[in-house]
């Protein structure tokens, strides 16, 4: 840098000296010096034109020759461009990496945007969704993935939750699929081929159903035989009575295990209700209630039910009964002599729950998230004493996703719990019924708005 | 952003008006939309038929009201892109050729509605797997023409589209052997005779299912080269295929 700067001022003293020289001798010494100095703007301005014409070029030729300053401008812009080319290669050979490597990728990935017009696509994308690629880059996604579970999927635009769909050009796959939001409003769709997931669930559902079915028969031939053996009093010594009142008793509760695992392996294997009616909520909430009491019996619970009349839903009435049923037998069982229980159907702007709430012993918070699971005991001993299924919440929980809801559990260990089923909205059938001549028009008298 | 929306190569071509290339793009989506709720009901059909299932066979017969909607649907807006628009050329030809093709989409629902419905009534019989694997197959063969034929739409590939009209060779072939087959069902065992005559209708709908698709196919070759194949030997249809527009 310093060299170019002092090699351009010898030039600049060089003519300088030049021309008063020249004038000294020849006389008219200032036209000399401005001389100079003209001859050395007409340098610069042939240096900076051949310069121009260099970089015009796109610097492929070699550089012009120079000498001074604009030597070392050249060098310079040689060598930033040399560092950018660096760069760029750089960049260049990470992006390939990248694009490399989500090509490796064993799930497909396809690059939608805005608008989810395909842009690039992966191998595997390619297999499961058979794309070509780059063919069909600029078509909608729609186009070729048509399955109307994705239109809805896509339209609805919950994107949170996955969906499982047959693979498009594969016989006999089923691929999960999903759209994930990237980068400036761009998507990105992913997807995997989860056959085999899909085909061991199913496998364990049926083993679980045919054993449940097998255990069926004979689990009844044994408790009718055996309450034959309970009537038969005065044939039966007394010293059997006992043994053969506790084998009836846990023929029951075996029969009563198999029923849950029927139902819950049935409530599986579907995804949405199998039947959709009308139902009357304050009217199944009230039978409902009258088992807890039959259920209670010596224990003498205390039950309030709060339930509007006339409230009405769309779902299957088994499945209905069978979550009610579940939590509010589950709260009697765990609730002591003489407790409260509380039934109650709340309504709010995007939701509709049915909350039991008891004044019973509570669970520890660590157990919370964990209730659903099948069989799973907060307390070892205790649940049995009860006669508890185990599979009374993953019953609930089983057939609230029927109906995309959700159980709310809240409970603090001493004072009681919350039990509560969240539905959307959406269930609730608004229109008022049909107005019957024969209901009687006069309130309740019994109770805070329970059917009498 | 604006440079990446440029970039998008669009297979129904550029306008002047950016929102006649929208409505252009928007029923052509619309078409393959209901292809697809065509392609699932065709599928339900067939696992109703596999499993004797009443079920999914009502669930077939329920749902094809969704077809015949959507088939209304894209009619309109056909014939107000036709009186908006006035298309020319191969806008015109694409328009035309929607029209026709969600007629033979109707169609096929309606076939499938139909296997839906003979599935019902089998339903109390006990389902012999082994015994209608030609119906199986052949249910899947056209399964399969059904999907390429709306890919070949989406792509407005011609030669993907003469493929199909090989393919429904194959399947006229595959319906004779099938036939066959359900005959000597009913010499050997008279008893049946009204449940593989029902299994016959099956495979009949599933032959003129096929035979629309083959249609698609036709208006595919029309919609891109501007020829009407139409009733024409498969040779003259590829080499149509070929030739330049």
């Amino acid at each position: 840098m310093r060299r170019a700067w002092l090699a351009e001022l010898w030039i600049i003293g060089g003519l300088f000296a030049a021309g008063v020289l020249i004038g000294y001798f020849a006389g008219a010494m200032p036209w000399w010096v401005a001389g100079a100095g003209v001859l050395y703007a007409a340098f610069n301005l042939r240096n900076a034109r051949r310069y121009l014409g260099w970089v015009r070029g796109g610097l492929n030729d070699p550089p012009p020759d120079a000498s001074g300053l604009w030597a070392e401008v050249m060098h310079q812009v040689l060598q930033e461009r040399r560092n950018a080319r660096d760069a760029a290669r750089e960049a260049d050979a990470l992006v390939e990496q990248y694009e490399r490597s989500v090509q490796a990728l064993p799930d497909g990935i396809v690059i939608l945007d805005a608008d989810l017009y395909i842009r690039w696509s992966n191998a595997a994308a390619q297999r499961l969704i058979g794309l070509q690629d780059p063919e069909d880059r600029g078509q909608h996604i729609d186009n070729l993935l048509r399955h109307p579970e994705f239109t809805d999927y896509r339209q609805r635009g919950d994107l949170d939750r996955f969906i499982q769909i047959p693979a498009p050009t594969i016989v006999d796959r089923v691929i999960r699929v999903g759209l994930v939001p990237f980068s400036s409003g761009q998507y990105l769709l992913v997807c995997r081929d989860v056959t085999e997931r899909v085909r061991i669930d199913r496998v364990r559902r049926d083993f679980l159903s045919n054993v449940s079915h097998e255990l069926r028969t004979p689990i009844t031939v044994l408790g009718g035989y055996l309450e034959m053996l309970q009537d038969a009093t005065d044939e039966l010594p007394d010293r059997w009575k006992r043994p053969v009142d506790a084998m009836h008793g846990q023929a029951l509760r075996m029969r009563h295990l198999v029923d849950d695992l029927l139902l819950l392996s049935r409530m599986e294997s579907l995804e949405q209700p199998d039947t959709r009616e009308e139902i009357d909520i304050d009217r199944l909430a009230a039978q409902v209630r009258e088992e807890a009491v039959a259920l209670s019996g010596a224990r003498e619970h205390r039950i309030e039910l709060e339930v509007e009349a006339g409230t009405r839903v769309s779902g299957s009435v088994s499945e209905f009964r069978a979550m009610f049923s579940n939590l509010v037998r589950n709260a009697v069982q765990y609730t002591a002599e003489g407790g409260l229980i509380r039934i109650e159907w709340r309504l709010d702007e995007d939701a509709a729950r049915f909350v039991v709430t008891d004044e019973g012993e509570g669970i520890e918070p660590e157990h919370l998230s964990r209730l659903t699971e099948r069989f799973y005991r907060v307390d070892k001993g205790r649940s049995r004493d009860a006669g508890g299924t185990g599979l009374g919440l993953a019953i609930v929980k089983h057939a609230l996703l029927h109906y995309d809801g959700e159980l709310e559990i809240e409970s603090e260990p001493g004072h009681g719990s919350r039990f509560a089923c969240r539905f959307p909205r959406a269930i609730v059938i608004d229109s008022p019924p049909a107005p019957s001549p024969l209901a009687p028009s006069a309130p309740c008298v019994e109770g805070s708005g329970a059917v009498c | 952003m604006a440079a990446a929306e440029a970039e998008r190569p669009s297979v129904t071509g550029r306008h002047i008006s950016r929102k006649y290339d929208e409505a252009l793009e928007d029923v052509r989506t619309s078409v393959l939309e209901m292809g697809g709720v065509v392609e699932e009901q065709i599928s339900r059909s067939l696992a109703a038929l596999a499993a004797f299932d009443s079920e999914i066979g009502e669930r077939v017969v329920r749902d094809d009201y969704k077809i015949n909607r959507l088939e209304v649907q894209i009619d309109e807006e056909c014939t107000r892109i036709i009186a908006l628009r006035q298309p020319a050329a191969s806008d015109l030809r694409l328009v035309i050729a929607i029209i026709k093709t969600i007629t033979d989409l109707e169609r096929m629902g309606d076939e499938a509605e139909k296997i839906g419905r003979t599935a019902v009534r089998l339903a109390g019989n006990a389902p012999r797997r082994m015994r209608y694997a030609g119906v199986r197959n052949l249910g899947r063969h056209v399964q399969q023409m059904v999907h390429q034929a709306l890919d070949a739409f989406a792509r407005l590939d011609v030669e993907a589209a003469v493929a199909i009209a090989r393919e429904d060779k194959m399947v006229d072939l595959e319906y004779a052997a099938c036939m066959r087959e359900l005959v000597t069902y009913m010499m050997e065992d008279p008893r049946r005779i009204s449940e593989v005559l029902d299994m016959i209708w099956c495979a009949r709908a599933l032959e003129r299912i096929a035979d629309h698709a083959k249609n698609i196919g036709e208006y595919i070759v029309f919609l891109v080269k501007g020829k009407d194949i139409r009733h024409t030997s498969l040779e003259h249809k590829e080499l149509q295929a070929q030739s330049e527009v």
